[in-house]
């Protein structure tokens, strides 16, 4: 568990007329341990935001700090979840969950065990040895989850995680995101564009808006974990989503 | 892996989600022997029971397994000397293009200095070459080997290059992400993920170079079935040639089945079942 950091952050793409700011002069402070959704209309920089604390991209202007350390390229302490399917295909689900140790030159017997840990908390103990083409979209998205924890990083990065899944099966990742908060505290930050979602599983909500893409705003989500599903219906829950689609304004895109 | 591991993914290949509907189990085999069957009498009845083909444009069943009787050591010599240069060059053939393949695709240098040149030499039928092949290499092993292994070689960096493109860039992130350096993203992704279009790629490979190789013996060569077959048609003895032919396509089906057998495992899990 570490804090994150994004001081004064900007990512220009282009030159001269034609710059474009994906993320223009940001700041972040994300606790250690600490759930934070990013949301936001397209072009508001989430992704970029993301891509930028993961190492895939260079900050053009500005900082971000892992605990103490400045983020460089990947190095297994930030893993990501992304939306595309990225459970690797030709390895078994207990090999996928194996991988991030695997590279990472572990092989200690904790790691064992939370492979199994974390495939019976994902439900899929039956299909340890079974290929990835022979699980529902659903369960590889699980599988997914399961890698990333087992690999045991500092900071997890989920780039809009359930935005290919339908309604019910998102559900219940939200349940899987609370159990795994339950058995290992992690720093999140999460990147979506369904503000449900995000009340659901976050501390706390950061809004951005494109056009230049930036931080506007942020909400903090005062309910218990476990959060139930039923708490959408009570009316502080709805009276923080009107807040976040207030403050998201006329670019929001739901 | 234990037992109920393989009860287990059995237990999932028969999951609904990846069984289709099947005929009885050895049907199709019972299929295949039935119609090869049904050639060799169609076969027969064509050229000895009725007579209606003569044998000088294709000769009967009997008459081929009496050169089969009378020639068989020749014939073991040049199915040997065929199979030997094919599988030679297709060994050294297939690595070097995989090779190649695997550093243009990760080098952008190395894609820049050897595209034009394999784009170049790539349209070029590799039997026109070998008039050049005779020349520089004479007519033994080595030009054939050359010849074959170059066939080879344009297939397989050809498909290494476009199959290594095709890997979703997302599985390498994900890699990445979870601790792998460079190097070990690339060994543990793209290999693995191309493993199965390489093997798809070697099979047609096989068949290309015993094409390329035969049409070569028929030129020039010492020993081999395509010189077998040459000299049979100079004196018409067509059971011999038909015998040639025959020998080549058992060698082709061999390699191209002990190719299968030993990627299978591999490649199991891109299989549409299984």
């Amino acid at each position: 568990m570490t804090s994150v950091s994004i001081s004064d952050v900007s990512m220009i793409f282009g030159s001269g007329e034609n710059v474009v700011y994906a993320l223009k002069d940001a700041n972040l402070e994300v606790q250690s341990g600490e759930f934070v959704s990013l949301v936001g209309p397209s072009g508001c920089g989430k992704t970029t935001a993301l891509n930028l604390v993961a190492g895939f991209l260079s900050a053009t202007k500005g900082v971000i700090r892992i605990g103490d350390h400045v983020a460089g390229p990947p190095d297994g302490k930030r893993v990501v979840v992304f939306q595309d399917d990225a459970v690797f295909p030709w390895l078994t689900v207990r090999k996928n969950l194996e991988y991030g140790p695997r590279v990472q030159g572990r092989a200690a017997s904790a790691d064992r065990e939370a492979v199994e840990k974390y495939l019976a908390l994902v439900g899929l103990e039956q299909f340890g040895d079974a290929y990835p083409k022979n699980l529902s979209g659903g369960m590889r998205k699980r599988v997914d989850l399961a890698r990333a924890y087992v690999s045991d990083p500092e900071v997890l990065l989920m780039d809009e995680p359930f935005g290919a899944l339908d309604i019910f099966t998102k559900e219940s990742m939200w349940e899987i995101l609370t159990t795994f908060r339950r058995e290992s505290r992690k720093t999140v930050i999460f990147v979506t564009h369904d503000i449900e979602e995000a009340i659901m599983v976050s501390d706390r909500v950061i809004v951005m808006s494109p056009r230049p893409a930036r931080i506007t705003a942020e909400v903090r989500i005062p309910f218990a974990f476990p959060r139930h599903l039923d708490a959408r219906n009570q009316p502080e829950f709805q009276a923080l989503r009107q807040e976040i689609v207030r403050l998201l304004g006329t670019h929001r895109d739901e | 892996m234990s037992r109920s591991a393989t009860d287990k993914r059995a237990a999932v290949a028969a999951s609904p989600a990846s069984s289709s509907r099947k005929p009885p189990a050895r049907s199709g085999e019972l299929l295949s022997v039935a119609s090869m069957a049904m050639c060799i009498a169609l076969w027969w009845m064509l050229t000895s029971g009725t007579g209606i083909v003569s044998s000088l444009y294709f000769p009967s069943p009997f008459q081929v397994l009496e050169r089969l009787g009378n020639l068989w050591p020749t014939l073991a010599l040049d199915s040997a000397a065929t199979f030997v240069r094919v599988v030679v060059s297709w060994l050294i053939g297939s690595f070097l293009g995989i090779a190649a393949g695997l550093l243009m695709a990760r080098s952008y240098v190395a894609r820049h200095l050897m595209q034009p040149i394999i784009e170049a030499l790539r349209p070029v039928p590799p039997v026109a070459l070998v008039p050049f092949v005779i020349l520089w290499f004479g007519i033994g092993d080595l030009g054939k080997i050359v010849l074959g292994a170059l066939s080879c070689f344009m297939v397989m960096v050809v498909n290494t290059v476009v199959s290594s493109n095709n890997v979703r860039p997302v599985f390498l992130r994900a890699a990445r992400s979870l601790g792998a350096s460079e190097n070990v993203a690339y060994r543990t992704v793209i290999l693995p993920a191309i493993l199965p279009e390489l093997v798809s790629g070697l099979r047609i490979g096989a068949a290309l170079a015993f094409a390329v190789i035969v049409a070569a013996e028929m030129i020039g060569a010492e020993a081999g079935l395509g010189r077998l077959i040459m000299l049979a048609s100079r004196t018409l003895d067509t059971p011999v040639i038909l015998l040639g032919t025959v020998v080549i396509g058992i060698e082709a089906y061999v390699l191209d089945r002990i190719v299968r057998l030993v990627s299978l495992r591999s490649t199991r899990w891109a299989d549409r079942d299984g």
